[in-house]
């Protein structure tokens, strides 16, 4: 067998193109070569996963307790092991015996006493040390090792640690041990191209590609090609597939999500991420993909976060009765119950043992085994457990992990996962390599991708003393600029090999700026004249992907594609009219109208048509709420528990401070747990402090103004006749009030509860007759007498005609006319949906003052004011739909980039 | 020990001189990983370590160039996170710290200072109030209307100077009293008296029922005025709203606890009409004269002084707690336990002391002080320093930097007698940039600004090189300035309108092209407003800035994200129909949908929508998303949306790609951040960042367009035509509050941040006496002063930016540049009255103290008439990349090809292949029917026969399998026998069935199919026969009893492979033959069709 070796060659391709087929010859690199006599001297072995190792490690560090470790042991244990594992794999890989001696410098010391207690599994270093000591104790004994040459791109000497003396050993055992002295001379052609963007760079490169006719063409690709390979797609190319492994993947994530529901505090986007989560691509292809939740547990649980941000509030308790009362469900609800226990009870972050992380990860287990049958994410995603388990093992059972240690060995168990873009494609046209070592242009065309500068390695750096420690306890160090020069050298000499080289880099990546590859230099040093600078070279080799473009179409460098200026295609002018006509739609009416939906047939008919009538949402993880939403809902709710823990407890006069916040923080974790994440302690004391105040302040006017709260949060369903001009119309209208209350007389009172950073809207609409809910709250308990009012909650204020509630003197709602008000509008709005004719008043109103949903607010309420004002002068009303907080802006043409 | 100081002035050649010292010092012998270089900016570390490449092969330092990525070029930052890495175990600290970017430390930080504030705030609610330091930090649309401030952010100010200057949470608690005695010396505070708020109250309702009664007797039934009355017919109205004002002031004032002071204030001088003034009259005096002394008003002055730096300190605290149990680190951290390193640790300073010989700082001006203290602790170890840099040009004051500290140090320096012996000081004084008018211009200009004494001229002025003299000739000096109907101030819009215009009409006639020309600005109002202007006349445009989702490719985007991840968002599927023109449902969607009669008919919609034919790519998208990073979700989507195409026919597509860019790089953004917080990673929270995310595209450096951008933001670029917009005089402001750092008399450069220290005076609402006491102190002084430096300085960068024309554009004959001359009339109030820096006539220009004016050009713009008229256009440039060699769409077969690599292994096995012979028994059955780890086992047999058996002595042999039994872990399952078993059968089996073969194990082999896919892989074993004839081998570890089917099952497809592998490398095998040694058997396969 003949061996090609290059310090730079590990994962190299060693196929030829052209040459059909080849046995007996290969080329590799170091790690290649050590394989490769491992499985010739029978010294192969299952891989130990590198995690365990640090955790190996971690144990060894711990029992050696050397004092220059154990500071920074004690901080970071896992941190400190890997770093430490990583300088002791270096010290071996270059020889050194790492054994205790006297007067060592600090770092050399550690390792060395680590190293005696160490019960390690060997790594790559050791398999290295391995080998050549048996292949020395083997010098006496041959041991045929079927290896003819050894052809090396460098020689042996200029290698670093054991190198040279692994190879000599081969050279002893009857391998032919070469050096390569071929020295490239060649002075290939430059064409240096430099795209603003990576688009533009994809583009020159695949029409590059796409244009040579057949002619071959060697691709080094030192960055990934993703956005080149979809290029190439479109231009009927195979795809070069180059494309980093990472973390971040699906299949790496599912444990590090699971374990953040599993530790308090438990925060609900990251809840809704995990019950959203999709594992598996649908078994046919009009179906949605497989969650690692199903569906039918995923779907109810997001609804009850959508109405409770929180969990174990009876939204997320009613999912498990109601899959309990289904016989057909019990699998969903045997999830649902696994689920609702991992998150209302999860651990706490000082309890991280090996024992009740092993027991929550139990069920991810089984369900991954019970899903993943054969899909590689799936069977990644379970090995990752694996091996977070396997580092469990070696931690003692009384050992409490910090939250820390636990995502670093999370981290470190899941490594890095490939791309599913990784996949080069089939194709005679050109060979790819990825490293400029690797290249084999013998003469040719070659496409350099991606000629950006590289991250320096990050070898291990020893000073002076250490180097000396070291070489005294057998190592060969290298310096630094040697181990540079290695892989430059190599570099260089592969890129001289072609004939023209054609570069294309972009300028920018992912908005930071890139630098040329540190090769382009020492090429540019090659052809400079006398006298000039390789600055000055490079620039004159540039050259811009435009000037690609010339009449006869596009070429570089010998490549040739037809092109034509598509012609453009301007975005359709906003409507002056955001009106849209269509036939009638008769069926467009409300199955049952809540006041919200009122309020949008009034605002704006598109919101309504949009939400209600066509039933256009966005996905329901979108819509598990936050900010005044959240907390109005919390509030509302400490409202409701208070006033019927009064009634139980026949308490009598309003509650105490102490039980305002008592019943609020009971209720938090259900209502908005996201208050207790870390980071909102000032929104959770304000709000909080807020909240008391202004309830005590609501209970106690109430009480002084005579006022008996009779019920919360009640429930109506009245009949509502709206005469359409098609005939009538009878609908629910159903809502909830949110306080009932009455006076001595039994006259009632409703009271609304409002949640808002807009004190002036509530008052003014009620000064103006424009208290449309409040009207249909009254309309509800038909009852001439009933009066009505807002509180505004983070104000501390009633909104009331009511002297003693509101001191402002306001007048008197005229209900009737409110609420007659609103049943013209609904009916009127209806109508014209019907005839299809949808129009979107609120958003109308800015576009006719030349304004935008981007409009400042202070502007836009100006500009409704105005409306408003012009409308009552015609006794008509404006509502504003808040077009800056509605989802539909995209659809009704207000927003839009007319650019 | 030898230090070199660079004074370089802008464009005077600054990092060639760098590189060209670097390159000679390793000429000299240094080498490469002896260096410590730093720079500024990441960007600027890159350039210096390619020009300090380039230098090196210039100079065929071929050895020194291949090493140079072993020297340490970077930024501050970065060399301080490698020390503090490498050195973490002497630190005692983790050796694998998340260092947080900026925008994180900015959220942690104030998550920190959040919960340091939360339970202070409600405590000092009321003080808070009183003082009006209880605004709200986000809340800026409020800001004017009500003039609070927000308590947290000067906790923050605080906090932030802290840390950059080394002050310790104990120094800032140290602060408060000395802040308070300082402030209440410079106001000449009275002692506290008594508190007469109560007293003033009360005589306020008094006074306030006496002027209702006069407005009353003031008007007739019906309210109208009539003469007479106490008050003026002509004053009623007036006094009518200030009744209402009183009335609201005193309603404010009874709630006694949470009153501000501004409004006892505001009755003493408020901008009543003179009946209310009258009104108020004695009260208004008696509250003026005795409200210093008040002594409730003294005590919140103490305590908010004390609150906010004992919040501060607190905060520090708590972020260093927070930091340290999630491992994180910033910036500012990192160079303090480098620097700490090297001050407590012998062992790290010996270990730098002989790792590093060559220590360059470059732009030293703009280094902070903590920067500043590593980089002297680093210069006490390491022996040859080079510093380049350019005090003129430390604008980043606002960033930490401090100047005057930079300055001392460099006096000390240069005075020599410092540990770091004698200074070698050079100035350099070659302008390699501008041409020779301009250069003239800025040594008038900035000489009598930095050097009003004429001392230290050399490192202000710069002279044309004689290789540039004649290329360097001329130059233009340009005056733009705007003129006005009224007296008026020139407002933003209309400054920004003469710039625009101009540029456009030099454009038009190709004076200047939009490439080479930037607009220097000082505000981001200034750049928007110039932006908006310059886009209305159809000027290419660099630095525009909108929000990311404010575009159709990234709501493209965003909609096609949505959807795929979750089908059931009907929302983000309407939205892309919408957007998508050529989407089968884009005119008439709204129709559809509403034809529709039911739910049903809905659902059907919808999903007739998700079919089309646009909608291919993300079906597919949804596919494989599973195994996507979030930035591979990004480019996917983009692909998918064929947007590369679509923006060729839309305007701007370099900016539109931009927006791809950047959105790939929020992608990778918040992937990181979530890493650096230990939050997992989806693409459901990559969708709820996208829904979020405020920030725009960078524009900045779009090709063939006028910059437009901050002075700071051009600091070291250039380009041939610069307009600096200048503004008028700045306004004087008020000093008199903030936060200040005190250095000590003498400065010892080995300690330089010891015995600094901080003040914190608040703004708040004071007499007037003492607000004029506090604008004269000495803290206001400094800031003041320190204001005005920064302002030469920036004025100074500004100015030296471009090559061939620089403009002045300007608001008038006054202008902000007479302020950076200070006391040129000689009346010693450090104001100068009515003189100019810099004047102009028709056609030159005068500056101050200069005896020849320069030849200039003058064009005045009336700015009113300019914006009544209609802006013209320049005509449209199409860009020549909207050319395109591919449809919109990929039409046809578009589905992956076959993959360009394969494995033998994974070719399928077919019976068609050939045929599998009855199995030959060749020795004893080794396992039956598999053990527990016969998987494991399997690897250990087929290890041992990958062995040269027949070469290996049987102590070897032994030795070999039981070493490969321990590694595999089954010295359990089997004994070393079993393998020696297996071996020895199938030597006995050769020498029997094939005497004479050479036997050649693991051979490579590789192969290029008919469709052009490459396998590669090893073979088990190869017979060579002595005739020349080739036997292939491969051992498998079955165990089962059903050898033939199993083999036809799996293995024919592999073997098949091989074969062709063979037969195209010439050697095709005559034979093959599956060896079973577990079972002891042989197996013959026998292909059909194989080539030879
Ligand atoms: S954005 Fe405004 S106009 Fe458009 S649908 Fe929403 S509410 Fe109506």
């Amino acid at each position: 067998m003949q061996i090609e070796f290059g310090w730079s060659l590990d994962g190299t391709s060693w196929a030829d193109a052209g040459s059909g087929g080849a046995s007996g010859q290969v080329r590799m690199g170091p790690r290649g070569l050590v394989a490769l006599l491992q499985t010739r001297l029978a010294l192969t072995r299952p891989s130990v996963d590198p995690a365990v190792r640090i955790a190996q490690y971690a144990s060894a560090i711990s029992a050696a307790r050397h004092e220059w470790v154990h500071d920074s042991f004690d901080v970071d244990p896992w941190a400190t092991a890997a770093t430490m594992l990583h300088w002791r794999d270096a010290a071996v890989a270059a020889g050194a015996r790492l054994r205790p001696a006297p007067g060592l410098p600090a770092r050399i010391d550690a390792l060395c006493a680590i190293e005696e207690v160490a019960e390690l599994s060997p790594g790559a270093a050791d398999d290295l040390r391995e080998l050549v000591e048996l292949l020395e104790s083997l010098s006496a004994d041959p041991w045929p090792l079927g290896i003819d040459e050894i052809r090396c791109q460098e020689s042996p000497e200029t290698l670093p640690g054991m190198w040279p003396r692994l190879l000599r050993l081969l050279a002893g055992a009857g391998v032919d041990v070469v050096t390569a002295h071929d020295a490239q001379s060649g002075r290939p052609e430059l064409v240096l191209v430099e795209a603003d963007d990576e688009w533009a760079a994809a583009e020159t490169a695949a029409r590059f590609l796409a244009g040579r006719d057949g002619e071959p063409v060697h691709v080094l690709a030192t960055e990934d090609t993703v956005l080149l390979d979809q290029e190439l797609r479109r231009r009927g190319q195979a795809a070069i597939g180059v494309a980093g492994a990472s973390a971040n993947r699906t299949s790496l994530q599912i444990l590090p999500l699971y374990l953040s529901i599993a530790i308090a505090p438990v925060d609900v986007q990251q809840l809704g991420a995990f019950l959203d989560l999709r594992v598996l691509d649908a078994p046919e292809t009009d179906r949605e993909p497989i969650g690692l939740v199903p569906s039918r547990v995923r779907r109810r649980f997001l609804d009850a976060l959508a109405a409770e941000p929180g969990t174990g509030g009876p939204a997320w308790e009613a999912v498990l009765t109601e899959l309990a009362a289904d016989p057909e469900e019990a699998a969903a609800l045997e999830i649902a119950r696994e689920i609702s226990a991992l998150v209302t009870d999860p651990i706490s972050p000082d309890q991280l043992t090996p024992a009740r992380l092993r027991a929550a990860t139990s069920w991810l287990g089984t369900r991954l085994r019970a899903l993943g049958q054969g899909d590689p994410g799936l069977v990644r995603a379970g090995a990752h457990l694996q091996t977070f388990l396997e580092v469990l093992d070696t931690l003692g059972e009384d050992h409490v992990l910090r939250p820390r240690e636990l995502s670093q060995i999370v981290e470190s168990a899941g490594g890095r996962a490939g791309s599913p873009f990784a996949r080069p494609e089939a194709t005679s046209a050109w060979t790819a390599c990825t490293r400029p070592a690797q290249l084999r242009a013998d003469g040719g065309d070659v496409l350099w991708w991606g000629a950006d500068r590289q991250d320096a390695q990050t070898g291990v750096t020893w000073d002076p003393l250490e180097i000396t420690a070291l070489e005294g306890l057998g190592a060969v160090l290298l310096d630094p600029a040697a181990l540079a020069a290695l892989e430059t050298d190599a570099g260089l000499r592969a890129l001289l090999g072609a004939g023209r080289l054609i570069v294309v880099r972009t300028r920018t990546r992912t908005e930071q700026a890139t630098a040329p590859h540190s090769l382009l230099a020492h090429l540019a040093a090659d052809r400079a004249e006398a006298g000039e600078d390789v600055a000055k070279v490079l620039a004159r080799h540039l050259v811009d992907p435009r000037e690609a473009l010339g009449p006869e179409g596009w070429s570089l460098a010998g490549s040739r594609r037809e092109v034509r200026v598509p012609p453009p295609a301007p975005p359709v002018a906003r409507p002056d009219d955001l009106t849209k006509q269509v036939d009638p739609a008769p069926h467009l009416v409300p199955q049952a109208l809540s006041y919200s939906q009122a309020e949008n047939l009034l605002g704006c008919r598109q919101k309504w048509t949009y939400r209600t009538g066509l039933g256009i949402r966005p996905a329901s993880v979108a819509s598990v709420p936050s900010g005044n939403q959240m907390i109005g809902t919390l509030v509302h709710a400490v409202v409701e528990e208070l006033v019927n823990e009064g009634t139980e407890r026949g308490r009598t006069g309003p509650p105490s401070a102490a039980d305002i916040e008592r019943t609020l923080d009971a209720l938090l974790p259900q209502l908005a747990s996201e208050l207790l994440l870390p980071g909102r302690e000032v929104e959770l004391t304000t709000m909080r402090e807020t909240s008391v105040r202004s309830l005590e302040e609501f209970f106690t006017r109430l009480a002084d103004a005579g006022l008996v709260i009779t019920s919360v949060e009640s429930r109506f369903e009245e009949p509502l006749t709206l005469h359409l001009r098609r005939g009538d119309l009878e609908v629910p209208f159903l809502g909830f009030r949110d306080v009932l209350a009455e006076d001595a007389s039994g006259r009632p009172t409703v009271i609304d509860l409002k949640w808002t950073a807009a004190a002036k809207k509530y008052p003014e609409l009620f000064d103006a007759g424009e208290a449309l809910q409040l009207a249909s709250y009254a309309w509800s308990l038909h009852d001439d007498s009933a009066d009505v009012g807002y509180f505004l909650l983070k104000q501390g204020e009633f909104v009331s005609a009511n002297p003693a509630l509101d001191p402002h003197g306001r007048p008197t709602l005229d209900i009737a006319k409110a609420w007659s008000m609103t049943t013209e509008g609904i009916t009127e709005a209806l109508d014209a949906i019907g005839e299809g004719t949808v129009s979107a008043q609120s958003g109308q109103i800015l576009r006719d003052a030349g304004q935008d949903p981007g409009t400042p607010r202070q502007t836009a309420k100006k500009t409704y004011a105005a409306a408003q004002e012009s409308a009552r002068a015609e006794g008509g009303i404006v509502v504003d739909a808040r077009c800056d907080f509605c989802d539909f802006s995209l659809l009704c043409g207000l927003r839009g980039d007319a650019s | 020990m030898s230090f070199t100081l660079i004074n370089a002035s802008a464009g005077s050649g600054k990092t060639y001189t760098l590189t060209r010292l670097l390159a000679e010092r390793l000429e000299e012998g240094l080498d490469p990983s002896q260096v410590i270089a730093t720079t500024f900016t990441v960007k600027a570390a890159d350039e210096l370590s390619q020009r300090v490449r380039s230098t090196l092969l210039d100079r065929q330092q071929v050895e020194a160039a291949r090493g140079i990525d072993s020297a340490l070029i970077s930024t501050v930052n970065s060399v301080a996170g490698r020390l503090v890495t490498e050195y973490a175990l002497d630190a005692g600290i983790s050796p694998d710290v998340q260092v947080l970017d900026d925008t994180t430390q900015k959220a942690t930080f104030a998550a920190a200072i959040d919960r340091t504030t939360a339970a202070a705030g409600v405590r000092w609610a009321a003080m808070l109030a009183r003082t009006e330091h209880d605004g709200d930090e986000k809340d800026t649309g409020f800001a004017f209307a009500h003039r609070k401030q927000a308590w947290r952010g000067r906790v923050k100010d605080v906090a932030d100077t802290a840390r950059t200057n080394l002050l310790s949470a104990e120094d800032l608690r140290a602060a408060a009293p000395a802040s308070w005695e300082e402030f209440r010396a410079a106001a000449h505070l009275p002692e506290p008296g008594e508190d007469l708020r109560g007293r003033w109250l009360h005589e306020l309702g008094q006074r306030i029922g006496d002027f209702a009664q006069d407005i009353q007797a003031s008007v007739d039934e019906s309210g109208d005025p009539v003469k007479g009355g106490p008050i003026a017919p002509r004053s009623v109205n007036k006094a009518r709203t200030d009744l209402e004002a009183l009335r609201r002031t005193e309603r404010t004032l009874r709630d006694r606890d949470r009153a501000p002071w501004s409004s006892w204030l505001r009755l003493a001088g408020g901008t009543f009409g003179a009946p209310a003034k009258k009104a108020l009259e004695p009260l208004a005096a008696e509250i003026e004269e005795g409200f210093a002394q008040n002594p409730a008003w003294q005590q919140d002055l103490q305590d908010l002084i004390a609150l906010v730096l004992d919040v501060a300190a607190e905060s520090l605290e708590a972020y260093e707690t927070y930091k340290r149990e999630l491992g994180l680190i910033d910036f500012i951290d990192q160079e303090v336990r480098a620097l700490r390193l090297l001050q407590e640790s012998p062992r790290v300073r010996a270990s730098i002391a002989s790792r590093f010989r060559l220590l360059a700082v470059d732009e030293f001006q703009d280094t902070s002080p903590i920067q500043l203290a590593l980089f002297l602790e680093l210069s006490q170890l390491i022996e040859d320093k080079i510093w380049v840099g350019d005090p003129k040009q430390a604008i980043y004051g606002f960033r930490d930097a401090d100047p005057r500290l930079m300055r001392d140090i460099i006096d000390a320096l240069e005075g020599g007698g410092t540990v770091f012996g004698t200074g070698e000081v050079q100035n350099l004084s070659h302008s390699w940039r501008s041409q020779k008018l301009l250069v003239d211009f800025s040594n008038a200009v900035f000489a009598p600004v930095f050097a009003p004494d004429g001392e230290g001229l050399e490192r202000i002025t710069l002279s044309i090189p004689a290789p540039r003299e004649s290329a360097a000739g001329s130059g233009m000096l340009e005056v733009w300035e705007a003129t006005k109907n009224d007296r008026r101030a020139v407002s933003a819009q209309k400054h920004a309108a003469m710039i625009a215009e101009q540029i456009r009409q030099r454009i038009d006639q190709g004076a200047f092209t939009p490439g080479s020309t930037a607009v220097l600005v000082r505000s981001n109002a200034q750049r928007a407003s110039v932006v908006a202007a310059l886009q209305e006349r159809g000027v290419p445009t660099a630095g525009a800035a909108h929000p990311l989702l404010a575009t159709r490719e990234a709501q493209m985007v965003r909609a096609a994200l949505a959807v795929t991840l979750d089908g059931s968002d009907t929302l983000a599927l309407t939205e892309l129909v919408t957007l998508l023109d050529d989407h089968g449902a884009h005119q008439d969607w709204f129709a559809q949908l509403t034809a529709a009669p039911d739910r049903d008919a809905r659902r059907a919609v919808f999903a007739s929508w998700w079919d089309d034919d646009v909608l291919s790519g993300l079906r597919e998208v949804r596919r494989a998303c599973i195994g996507f990073t979030p930035v591979e979700m990004i480019s996917a989507l983009i692909d998918a949306l064929d947007l590369p195409q679509r923006i060729k026919r839309w305007s701007g597509q370099g900016a539109r790609r931009r927006t791809l860019d950047a959105l790939r790089a929020l992608a990778h953004e918040t992937t990181e951040r979530r890493r650096a917080e230990g939050s997992p990673i989806t693409l459901t929270g990559l969708r709820s960042e996208l829904d979020a995310w405020e920030e725009g595209p960078d524009l900045s450096a779009l090709p063939d367009a006028v910059w437009v951008g901050t002075v700071h933001g051009a600091k070291g670029l250039e380009w041939d035509h610069v307009i600096t917009y200048l503004g008028g005089p700045p306004k004087e402001r008020d000093h008199s509050s903030g936060v200040l750092v005190a250095s000590p008399g003498a400065l010892d450069v080995t300690a330089p941040l010891s015995g600094r220290s901080l003040r914190f005076w608040p703004k708040v609402a004071a007499p007037g006496e003492v607000v004029a006491d506090l604008a004269t102190s000495a803290f206001a002084t400094r800031r003041r002063d320190a204001e005005a430096e920064e302002s030469g300085r920036v004025h100074y960068v500004a100015l030296t930016r471009a090559a061939r024309t620089s403009v002045l554009a300007v608001p008038g004959a006054a202008t902000v540049l007479d302020s950076l001359i200070q006391d040129v009339d000689g009346t010693g109030d450090g104001m100068q009255d009515g003189v100019h820096l810099v004047s102009w006539s028709d056609d030159e220009i005068a500056v101050h103290g200069t005896a020849a004016p320069l030849p200039a050009t003058v064009t005045a713009v009336n700015v009113d008439e300019l914006l009544e008229e209609e802006p013209q256009r320049l005509p449209p440039s199409g860009d020549p990349l909207a050319a395109s060699d591919v449809p919109l769409r990929p039409s046809g077969e578009t589905s992956a090809r076959v993959t360009g690599r394969f494995q033998a292994s994974a070719v399928g096995s077919d019976d068609a292949l050939g045929e599998v012979l009855e199995p030959q028994s060749i020795g004893p059955v080794l396992v039956h029917g598999g053990g527990q780890r016969w998987e494991r086992v399997g690897e250990a047999v087929h290890a041992y026969l990958a062995l040269p058996l027949e070469h290996l002595s049987a102590q070897q042999r032994t030795a070999a399998a039981e070493r490969l039994l321990q590694r595999w872990v089954v010295t359990r399952t089997v004994g070393a026998q079993v393998l020696l078993d297996a071996g020895e059968a199938w030597a006995r089996f050769l020498a029997a069935e094939f005497p004479g073969a050479e036997q050649l194990t693991e051979q490579p082999i590789t192969w290029w199919n008919e469709d052009s896919q490459v396998m590669e892989g090893w073979i088990d074993t190869l017979l060579r026969l002595p005739d020349g004839s080739i036997v292939l081998v491969d051992h498998k570890t079955y165990p089962g009893d059903d050898p033939v089917g199993h083999v036809r099952r799996e293995y024919l497809g592999q073997m098949a492979t091989y074969a062709r592998a063979l037969a195209a490398s010439g050697t095709a095998p005559d034979r093959i033959l599956v060896h079973l040694p577990l079972r002891g058997q042989v197996v013959e396969v026998r292909l059909h069709d194989v080539v030879r």
